[in-house]
């Protein structure tokens, strides 16, 4: 187990640069092939409490900050390089409206506005950054963060044919028909960043009346178990895993951070079993078989214990061949925290080697791992 | 970065060359809709010639070109990415997970053991551990199932565990819930064995003189020394549907094997089928799935598995429809409690059996 902390500099080097461009589209005026020339279209999917369907919310989930530490970091500075392209997805996940995953508030909205994305038709939003509209041709790939990873994880998972919750998704009082299979088909991945996809314990505390202080920012989760809460609680009935098939629409690729909040906050760690990133056990954001609370740690290994010391083997490891859903693999395990995920407030954080673990991009933020590694 | 695209560029005759013959390999390798149409029959198709009954399963993920207003490029996603010179890691992963799941129809998962069985894992129970805030303590507490009958009991069990792993006397006080809001009363825990596992049920039939409804429950349990919280939640399954313990089984014309499940169905609703199959020796071979509609009165459920996907475990039949799971779709999703079968196919020879791959066009990502 080996924690390297890089000092690399997350810059934009890592795009080709014009002269590369330029060679690459007289290539195809050659007659090569034109796959070079096809943009990234990012499709971000953003978590719990926010009113996403309402104003720019959405698109400001990925620049907001809960610790002030991240103030002015933005999701897209570490993610874009030229030519790259972003669409926003916005649905309800707050709170007062308190809609689980598998509503059509939330599944069946993400999977309509993907839809649309992919058809072209722009997300709606005036991007800061000019030009990042994503196109039809694109490479389309969904990034999705915390509770975002659990509505992708029952849409990528209902978008198979023979799949319990095919193509549906529910209101209060029935179900409603939403083509998951058109929202996933040609996707060709799926980010979960800290992905609460088989809950979190934050969720089991407040759920269970014991949720003590008031440590944990409350931008990330109420205080009353609503059902958006309740949904989002570790044991397997309420997990995602068991309302899909056994096929996703898309591969699926797991990122967990596992660095405490920053200041006083930092406490909430300790009130969580293994490893977490402040706010959601590793175990949960990386998909691992048994216990979305299960004991593992960074390296994503679970080990006997004795006084508070790990020692001997591996118990069980969280590998591509242990994950508790299908067609689900292992990206990284970074230094990083709940709210630095999603706003990149973290440049260059550490990380720690797991087993096949994807190694393009390696020192630098979530972000800037995905911009590396889709270009 | 720089320096490695000047050489692209000084090369280009070359590069535009061998991108050209890339595609052109891509091009041999790729399976054209006709061929897939040639070598899969469709689920249709198999019930026309073996007379088999007249469920018609969801309709096949649709292409974006078959359904939306999204622009044909000249090529796939995954082609795209396969035309990419100088791959990531991420983009050999892609490629490489495209050729695993295109392998066999999206029905159908491989599987190396009974530990990853996508059937056995939704029935298995998970141990949960709880910490306090110094790792001093750790409450343990597991149910003995996920899924329950009404006719059922449920068994729990709870104990405290030191920082050296040892169960230590404990002060239990549990709280029966149902569906998140409604508190049907308490539980009392004792450590009959006197080894620090604490244990009790509860009848799902007679509880307080009553039966409990079907959904969602949780026991709420407190060590109180430790003042160390966790849950265990059940769903309580309607009885609508039942599994008849009639099967029946063919080789299609083009070498996929299906499987029939009688089930008898109650009460109309949206129900999922998933089973495993094994070789006679018990080694693992892959999982299927259905789901629809069905009405009250019996019927006859398929379940396919690709002839690759067979092939790919390298052993003569009979093969073993071993772990069977139907389901009562909704929120909860009530899943009655596991069968397992004795029920094998005929002794087929794998040369009997489709060895091509599945490669569907529409799986492109």
């Amino acid at each position: 187990m080996s924690t390297l902390f890089p000092r690399i500099k997350n810059s934009k080097s890592k795009k080709p640069s014009w002269l590369a461009r330029c060679a690459l589209s007289l290539g195809m005026a050659f007659g090569a092939s034109q796959a070079l020339a096809a943009d990234n279209c990012y499709i971000m999917v953003h978590g719990h409490g926010t009113q996403g369907n309402v104003g720019s919310n959405a698109l400001n989930y990925w620049s907001s900050y809960n610790f002030s530490e991240y103030a002015g970091s933005s999701f897209f500075d570490d993610l874009l390089g030229p030519g790259d392209n972003y669409a926003i997805v916005g649905y309800d996940s707050t709170d007062a409206s308190g809609y689980p995953y598998w509503r059509n508030e939330t599944a069946g909205e993400i999977a309509r506005q993907i839809i649309s994305i992919k058809q072209g038709n722009g997300d709606g939003y005036n991007h800061p950054q000019a030009g990042t509209q994503c196109s039809a041709n694109d490479n389309f790939w969904v990034i999705s963060h915390s509770q975002g990873a659990q509505q992708m994880m029952f849409i990528a998972g209902n978008a198979v044919s023979g799949s319990p919750n095919y193509n549906t998704a529910y209101t209060a009082t029935s179900s409603v028909s939403v083509s998951y299979s058109s929202a996933m088909s040609g996707v060709l991945g799926i980010f979960a960043l800290g992905g609460a996809v088989t809950g979190t314990e934050g969720a089991d505390r407040i759920c269970n009346g014991n949720w003590l202080d008031s440590l944990i920012n409350f931008a990330f989760l109420g205080r009353d178990c609503n059902p958006s809460i309740e949904w989002l609680q570790t044991n397997d009935v309420y997990t995602a895993r068991s309302y899909i098939g056994t096929n996703l629409g898309a591969p699926y690729y797991v990122l967990g951070g596992y660095k405490g909040f920053p200041g006083l906050e930092s406490a909430s760690s300790s009130m969580i079993a293994g490893e977490d990133d402040g706010y959601i056990n590793l175990a949960s954001q990386m998909s691992c078989a048994g216990s979305g609370k299960r004991p593992i740690e960074e390296d994503l290994n679970e080990y006997r214990r004795f006084l508070g010391v790990s020692y001997g083997s591996p118990t069980f490891r969280c590998n591509n061949a242990n994950k508790g859903t299908p067609r689900t693999y292992n990206m990284a395990s970074v230094y990083t925290d709940h709210d630095a995920e999603r706003n990149a407030g973290i440049a260059a954080p550490g990380y720690t080697s797991i087993e096949n673990g994807i190694t393009c991009g390696n020192g630098q933020n979530m972000a800037g791992r995905i911009g590396t590694c889709t270009n | 970065m720089k320096f490695r695209f000047v050489a692209v560029f000084l090369m280009l005759g070359l590069v535009a060359l061998l991108i050209q013959m890339g595609t052109q390999r891509e091009g041999d390798n790729t399976v054209t809709p006709a061929m897939a149409a040639a070598s899969s029959v469709s689920a249709d198709k198999h019930r026309s010639a073996m007379q088999f009954p007249t469920i018609t399963p969801d309709q096949p993920p649709v292409t974006p070109t078959a359904t939306t207003n999204i622009d044909t490029p000249a090529l796939s996603p995954i082609e795209r990415i396969r035309a990419i010179q100088e791959k990531t890691a991420l983009h050999q992963s892609v490629l490489e997970d495209h050729a695993r799941f295109s392998r066999y129809p999206a029905h159908n998962r491989r599987f190396e053991s009974a530990q990853a069985d996508p059937v056995l894992r939704h029935y298995g129970t998970d141990e949960r551990v709880t910490y306090s805030e110094d790792k001093q303590f750790a409450l343990s507490v597991a149910s003995d199932q996920k899924y329950y009958l009404p006719s059922q009991t449920v068994y729990l069990s709870a104990k405290l565990l030191d920082a050296s792993g040892q169960a230590q006397p404990g002060a239990y006080a549990a709280q029966l819930i149902y569906n998140e809001t409604v508190s049907l009363g308490y539980l009392e825990f004792s450590d009959a064995q006197g080894d620090g596992t604490y244990q009790t049920h509860l009848s799902l039939s007679d509880f307080g003189n009553q039966i409990l409804p079907p959904g969602l429950y949780k026991v709420l349990i407190t060590e109180q020394r430790s003042e160390l919280v966790d849950a265990v939640a059940f769903v309580v399954s309607e009885p609508v549907i039942k599994l008849t313990g009639e099967y029946r089984e063919a080789l299609t014309a083009s070498g996929d094997l299906i499987f029939e499940v009688e089930v008898d169905v109650q009460e109309a609703n949206r129900f999922y089928l998933q089973a495993s199959l094994y070789t006679s020796s018990d080694q693992a071979i892959g999982s299927s799935q259905f789901a629809n509609e069905l009405a009250p009165g019996r019927h006859w459920l398929p379940l396919s598995f690709h002839g690759r996907l067979i092939h790919d475990q390298a052993e003569h039949g009979p093969y073993w429809l071993k772990n069977v799971s139907i389901a009562k779709v909704g929120v909860p999703m009530e899943r009655i409690p596991l069968q397992q079968n004795r029920f094998y196919s005929r002794s087929y020879r794998l040369e009997e059996l489709n060895d091509q791959p599945h490669r569907e066009a529409n799986k492109e990502g």
